[in-house]
């Protein structure tokens, strides 16, 4: 999982290093409109919707919490 | 209002141009009810089964006209539970002498100076009253409002409340997308979590299903979400007042924004301050235009292509008289207290330091009161939002 979320968002957001820190929004490499470009791939891709209160740091601090986040939907949508 | 500032012309238009008065404030309470109610029926606080609680948040005087927008949710416990002490209070007190200060002392004397350029035609104003204006004005809007957030929340401390900041030095940006997580903060994270976030998480993975076939995902991404930014900031322009200028004025921080997203990485440097700080400034002209015609036409006098001089007398006595104001106000606006703080701080002068501080908070408010019951007082800029 967190392999084929590192391929899709270095795909469309080739500008941001996914694996350079594992608090990628508190360290600023990730800020509101770039963790909005992750949501919108992950939905996409996964047929996932977010809620609003997932919109948070420690879901986007690293791939590993995308990837939990993104394991959480699926089995909710079970 | 009396020095014709920015005017809240959207309520106006509503009244079809008959005067329709609106009791001021009105875009921050509506606000703050909103997120109440939002954040109610998303489930994340609990309603308030008092009337005295609700109508304390919603009327709790010192930041009911201006801001900061206070959510619910960050002071929901705070309604019913207050830590009161004699630190906090004296605290308040010398946060509202600050506030106070850069209302009086700075915003309402580069006022003097921006009101006279901007109530010049483009023709009668030299370039250097032009450049002169558009720098006071920068200094004063950021001093009337900051001020004004900087005595609501001494004031609330004063009553036991910690409210957010609102400001964090803007103008140290080095992006506009920076700026705007520093400059009016609590109104930026509004439009952030009840309309930037609830429109990407919905409609913007809609509109990318719908378009997907036809570009590349990175093509697809950036028209998507590059539509929710263009909503939300023409929403932010239309906060400000319904007229042309503030549409644009919004649009050009879309677009700002937009292609600092897009643009490659880089290295921010010394130079990134310096090209921000220029771009806030610019654009600032058509915030405080009246139109379009007339923002265009002062930029035209800064560039000195409306056969207007360099230099003239009128420009050389008003920019000698407010010289100071102008001075202490570039000075503030950048974080010149905390560098010295720290200096201060571990050295051996960190005592002297602070009773220094505390000997110019007095004087700060002598003299504030001194030039406001001097009659120089003027309303905030905000008041009218």
């Amino acid at each position: 999982m967190k392999e084929k979320i590192l391929k899709l968002l270095s795909e469309t957001m080739p500008n941001i290093n996914f694996t350079a820190s594992n608090s990628l929004v508190d360290d600023g490499i990730l800020d509101s409109l770039a963790i909005v470009g992750v949501v919108n791939e992950l939905s996409l891709e996964f047929d996932v919707t977010f809620d609003i209160d997932q919109l948070t740091p420690q879901n986007f601090n690293s791939l590993d919490a995308m990837a939990a986040t993104v394991e959480q939907l699926l089995k909710e949508k079970r | 209002m009396g020095h014709g500032v920015v005017r809240r012309k959207f309520f106006y238009a509503l009244g079809g141009g008959n005067g329709l008065r609106l009791p001021i404030g009105i875009s921050f309470y509506t606000f703050q009810s909103l997120s109440y109610l939002i954040d109610v029926y998303r489930g994340k606080s609990e309603a308030q089964n008092s009337i005295i609680n609700t109508g304390l948040y919603i009327s709790f005087f010192p930041q009911l006209v201006a801001g900061p927008i206070v959510r619910y949710d960050t002071i929901a416990t705070q309604l019913t539970s207050r830590e009161h002490s004699f630190k906090k209070f004296s605290d308040g007190v010398e946060r509202f002498c600050i506030g106070l200060a850069k209302k009086v002392l700075v915003a309402d004397q580069v006022m003097q100076l921006a009101n006279l350029a901007f109530s010049q035609h483009g023709s009668d104003l030299s370039a250097a009253l032009a450049w002169g204006g558009m720098v006071a004005y920068t200094i004063q809007v950021y001093f009337d409002f900051s001020g004004y957030s900087d005595m609501a929340i001494g004031l609330g401390k004063m009553f036991g409340f910690e409210f957010r900041e609102n400001f964090n030095y803007p103008y140290i940006s080095r992006s506009i997308s920076e700026y705007w997580r520093r400059w009016h903060i609590s109104l930026g994270e509004w439009f952030r979590d009840y309309l930037y976030y609830p429109l990407s998480l919905g409609f913007a993975v809609k509109v990318r299903r719908r378009i997907s076939p036809y570009f590349s995902k990175q093509t697809s991404l950036a028209i998507a979400n590059g539509l929710v930014l263009f909503i939300v900031w023409l929403a932010t322009g239309l906060w400000h007042g319904a007229n042309m200028t503030f549409v644009v004025w919004g649009l050009s921080q879309f677009a700002f924004i937009f292609y600092e997203q897009h643009r490659k990485p880089r290295k921010e440097t010394f130079m990134s301050f310096v090209k921000t700080f220029a771009v806030v400034m610019v654009v600032k002209v058509i915030s405080r235009s009246d139109t379009l015609t007339y923002a265009l036409d002062f930029y035209r006098s800064m560039l000195g292509l409306n056969s207007n001089p360099a230099i003239d007398n009128v420009a050389a006595y008003w920019l000698g008289q407010y010289k100071i104001a102008m001075m202490l106000g570039f000075v503030f606006m950048f974080p010149t207290v905390e560098k010295l703080n720290d200096l201060a701080r571990g050295s051996k002068l960190s005592g002297a330091w602070e009773i220094f501080k505390a000997a110019a908070m007095v004087a700060l408010f002598v003299m504030s009161a001194v030039y406001a019951i001097g009659g120089n007082y003027n309303p905030f800029i905000y008041f009218d939002f």
